[in-house]
């Protein structure tokens, strides 16, 4: 777990990076068993034709570069594509985006990733304080987090009953529990990701500043949980 | 146990004790003069005499032990004298003296310097730049400011000023501190230890903290883990309105005020958070009621308005209004008036007097559906009724069931609710005069008793 997370967070380091790509942070995540999705990284289109059939359309691609991090104002993002056509014309259209959101963008390589079905949007968070060390943030994703900043801390690690008592105690927390008729969220597994993080910035407190799992896909109550887009700052 | 030799000390230095009642010196050997479980020696470079008592010219010459020295010297005086305790045997030093920490990186380095000087001889500091320690229960009254009145609440500041404020409004609301420790600069002894100190201390029922920053936050937490898991800690935390404005590459960094992260570690820790001073002082008066079983509530009253409003405050802290027997509920109505509301919150109405009070209190504590009861009243003036008869009603009525459930009083009479207040806080049941201030203590007898149940 740790060395391997280690491993990819010390090769960024050697590259004089502090910013993990979102590729590299899903790796770090994935070496703790977080649930991420099943992508990959491609580096020539053919990749990427060949990894979107292995994954089945419809798929999106997602184009990694250190140097943009906000990937939807550079609009190197692109969703929902049907096929391989799609998929080519696409792949050129985020690379030029890209150049010209920041010519001297370093590509890492596009990441292939399936279509996820939507799913009830939160936020897992890691902040460092100066007296109290890191700690996790919890909150509904979109406009709960941007404008109700509806969002609870603890300091981690954290205990199985924390992650419990975060998620109650948000204003949000019908929403997550099942209301107007919809069917409860998998809370379960929004615990079991709370505990893993906490574990994960425990063996790691010496490397990681901050990190944000936003969104977070939370599906039907026994359906699980995924990471759609993860952001890792190093100290 | 440690820090006895803090408020329990054999014999006490008042270094910088004085004769000048405009000095700080004056008023803390004045203070001290009253202290009951040891010797108190003036210490005076000049005088011979210090009001009355014979003065000595260093700590060292004092032919006792001394455990505790209080320091209250101008600032240019305090390494020597820190040394000349150090070489006494002194164990524990309150320093008044301002001056220090609060002043800049030299100040800090002079502090450090002093605890260190302080550590070789195996002392503990409390301060710099605090008003001092008072122990109600022995009658010691280190500071400078007047006394507080004796009671169940340890009470830890680190503001001086906002403590003796506190202090202040406490006595005059009759509200009393086993402790108040005012912790200045927190040089050496810090809350961490006091509050371990004050878990152990028989006379402390809760700890009150007003926090404004905690240097090291884990040990902190360690702490209060543990602590709270003996007695009830509140906290009021200051600077709750500093922004999460904080310089951060991420979502969460910036989302995350240094508020939010203190409030986080007292959640965690079993702390109950207070929004302001008359709400930590309400949940710490609590506690001299035993924890309740559950969350519902039964409410007496002889007014409608304030049954309601109490009810409302239940309401918003997750407590329950209880739903009463039908048996209590045809008893009640046995010997109310027709008028009478015997449904919870149970309204005896503007007639009912201290044997109305006496019954109803008791049915409704002997409820099994009752876990709490508030009993309130706006004490009337009219129709011949004492000012304490109510008081007295509810009072017999707990001695007699006397089953182990906690009692609020809410008295909203302003000054006529006075002799009432004292008859109930003698025996040791919580008044307050607001819904909003019974209504949190309430919640706080809850939540530390849902907390033990887990």
């Amino acid at each position: 777990m740790k060395d391997e997370a280690l491993r990819i967070i010390e090769d960024v380091l050697s590259k004089g990076r502090k910013a993990l790509v979102e590729y590299e942070a899903k790796q770090v995540l994935k070496a703790y068993e977080l649930p991420v999705p099943n992508e990959k990284l491609a580096k020539t289109l053919d990749e990427a034709l060949e990894y979107a059939k292995e994954i089945g359309y419809p798929v999106v691609l997602k184009l990694m570069s250190p140097q943009i991090l906000h990937k939807s104002d550079a609009k190197i993002i692109a969703l929902n594509i049907k096929n391989e056509e799609e998929l080519k014309k696409k792949w050129e259209e985020i690379h030029e985006n890209a150049k010209k959101y920041r010519p001297d963008a370093e590509i890492l390589g596009v990441l292939v990733a399936p279509m996820l079905k939507p799913g009830r949007e939160v936020i897992i968070g890691v902040t460092e304080d100066p007296q109290f060390g890191h700690a996790i943030m919890f909150g509904l994703g979109g406009i709960f987090v941007e404008i109700l900043k509806d969002v609870t801390f603890r300091i981690i690690p954290i205990e199985e009953k924390d992650a419990w008592a975060m998620i109650k105690s948000i204003k949000g927390y019908p929403i997550l529990a099942g209301a107007r008729g919809e069917p409860p969220a998998d809370m379960k597994a929004l615990v079991d990701m709370m505990l893993k993080v906490s574990k994960l910035v425990d063996d790691l407190k010496d490397y990681i500043k901050e990190m944000d799992l936003n969104p977070v896909f939370v599906y039907n109550e026994g359906e699980g949980a995924v990471v759609v887009d993860a952001r890792i700052i190093l100290k | 146990m440690t820090f006895d030799y803090f408020f329990k000390p054999k014999a006490i230095a008042v270094i910088g004790a004085s004769n000048d009642p405009l000095k700080l010196g004056y008023e803390v050997f004045k203070n001290l003069k009253k202290y009951k479980d040891g010797k108190v020696y003036p210490v005076n470079v000049k005088d011979e005499v210090v009001q009355g008592v014979k003065a000595y010219k260093n700590v060292k010459d004092i032919p006792d032990e001394v455990d505790l020295a209080v320091i209250v010297v101008p600032k240019k005086f305090v390494k020597q004298t820190v040394i000349d305790c150090g070489e006494k045997g002194v164990k524990g030093i309150v320093l008044i003296t301002a001056g220090f920490g609060e002043t800049g990186e030299e100040g800090k380095r002079e502090e450090r310097e002093l605890v260190e000087i302080a550590h070789k001889y195996g002392m503990r500091i409390i301060g710099p730049n605090c008003v001092g320690i008072m122990n109600t229960h022995n009658d010691m009254n280190a500071t400078f400011i007047m006394d507080a009145k004796k009671g169940d609440i340890a009470f830890v500041s680190q503001s001086g000023a906002l403590g003796a404020g506190i202090v202040y409004k406490t006595v005059k609301e009759g509200i009393g501190f086993s402790k108040f420790i005012s912790i200045g600069n927190m040089a050496d002894v810090d809350f961490s230890e006091l509050m371990e100190y004050l878990a152990d201390d028989p006379e402390s029922k809760a700890i009150a903290l007003y926090i404004e920053g905690i240097k090291d936050g884990r040990k902190f937490m360690e702490a209060a883990k543990k602590v709270t898991k003996k007695k009830p800690v509140i906290v009021l935390k200051a600077g709750k309105s500093e922004s999460g404005a904080r310089a951060a590459s991420s979502h969460t960094g910036s989302l995350a005020g240094s508020y939010k992260i203190y409030e986080a570690a007292f959640k965690q820790t079993g702390i109950l958070v207070a929004n302001t001073i008359d709400e930590m002082l309400s949940m710490a008066r609590a506690f001299t009621q035993p924890l309740p079983k559950g969350n519902k509530v039964a409410i007496m009253t002889n007014a409608g308005g304030p049954g309601v409003l109490t009810a409302d405050e239940i309401d918003r802290h997750g407590l329950k209004l209880a739903n009463l027997k039908e048996e209590t509920m045809q008893k009640l109505r046995e010997f109310l008036p027709p008028m009478a509301a015997v449904k919870n919150p149970v309204d005896m109405i503007a007639s009912a007097r201290g044997e109305e009070y006496y019954k109803t209190a008791k049915l409704l504590l002997e409820d099994e559906n009752v876990d709490m009861l508030i009993a309130i009243c706006v004490v009337p003036t009219f129709a011949g009724m004492t000012p304490t008869e109510h008081a007295e009603g509810v009072i017999r009525a707990v001695k007699e069931v006397n089953n182990g459930k906690p009692v609020l009083a809410l008295f909203m009479a302003g000054y006529v609710s006075e002799p009432a207040k004292e008859l109930l806080e003698k025996e040791g049941i919580p008044v307050y005069e607001r819904p909003e201030d019974v209504g949190i203590a309430a919640y706080a007898l809850w939540e530390i008793a849902r907390r033990k149940n887990k």
